[in-house]
């Protein structure tokens, strides 16, 4: 009788132990679907660039200065 | 002969090149058509240009080497956008799609201003863009999600139509770049509360219509007018 109801106890928390595996994967496949790529639907943005000295401009007329002094 | 010692020409001379290039401009080639009424007023009767696999041609105009302000209106014809993108340092030369339109602008001790320059796509073609920022608007996006999200979207974006704006205002050039299509790729954005921001994975952007204004300072422009006069001024 009481080896009976511990292996009943066995069983019921070996049975505990499969569920709360299974619960663990499922959570697992719901974050998987979270971050899935989705199509995004046509937007419209503005923006505004303030451009300071671009160094880049002063390289290319330094060329022509080098030129003409000559 | 009361005008025999004033200097003139017939009309019809014509001034050709085969190659002209200043840094990253290129014009494949050239003519100019002119008469020399005398030595302070030229009548250019047309200029026409290879550039960008495209035209630049300039009409009928009288120009006064003495003068201190002169306007003129170059004509875009079908310019190839990356070429373009490419000479001014801002793009890759990959990818069809021109753009044709105005540039009136005008020369001054103030500098090179535009007038309401405006250039638009080929209606009923497509292209793209190959957008190649420099380094400094670079580390402006890095502050800005926004930004970022539209030179990444740039960097490789396939549109259906694009306007150009250019228009010199107190001592600013402004920019204005209007284009709709879709990025060639995915992103790494997502939309959120009416903003976007970066994302752990690439989504697929169905549509982008994005409007850019650009503000560079005038002394760029100062800069580009004095080299010139510089360079077309006798030694």
């Amino acid at each position: 009788m009481f080896q009976s109801t511990r292996i009943g106890l066995i069983l019921a928390l070996l049975t505990a132990f499969s569920v709360s595996g299974c619960l663990r994967s499922s959570h697992e496949i719901k974050t998987q679907s979270e971050i899935k790529p989705i199509e995004i639907k046509p937007i419209h943005i503005t923006i505004d660039i303030n451009v300071k000295v671009d160094k880049a401009l002063d390289d290319f007329f330094g060329d022509i200065d080098e030129s003409t002094s000559k | 002969m009361p005008d025999l010692p004033k200097l003139a020409s017939d009309g019809n001379q014509l001034l050709a090149f085969r190659n002209l290039e200043f840094g990253k401009f290129a014009i494949r080639s050239g003519g100019l058509r002119f008469r020399m009424e005398s030595p302070t007023s030229w009548h250019l009767e047309n200029v026409t240009m290879n550039w960008c696999d495209g035209k630049l041609k300039l009409d009928s105009t009288r120009i006064n080497p003495e003068n201190k302000r002169t306007s003129l209106i170059f004509y875009c014809d079908r310019l190839r956008l990356s070429a373009l993108l490419q000479q001014l340092g801002a793009g890759l030369d990959q990818g069809e799609g021109r753009i044709s339109g105005a540039i009136p602008v005008v020369f001054s001790d103030a500098g090179l201003r535009f007038r309401d320059a405006f250039l638009f796509s080929t209606p009923g073609e497509t292209g793209s863009i190959k957008l190649l920022p420099s380094k400094s608007i670079s580390a402006t996006a890095a502050a800005s999600e926004q930004l970022s999200f539209a030179l990444d979207a740039l960097a490789d974006f396939d549109y259906s139509w694009v306007k150009l704006s250019l228009n010199s205002e107190k001592d600013l050039l402004k920019i204005k770049l209007q284009t709709d299509g879709r990025p060639a790729g995915k992103l790494y954005y997502i939309p959120k509360d009416g903003t976007l921001v970066r994302s752990e994975v690439a989504n697929d952007f169905t549509g982008l219509e994005l409007d850019a204004n650009l503000n560079i300072p005038l002394n760029n422009t100062l800069q580009l007018y004095q080299n010139f006069k510089q360079l077309f001024s006798p030694q």
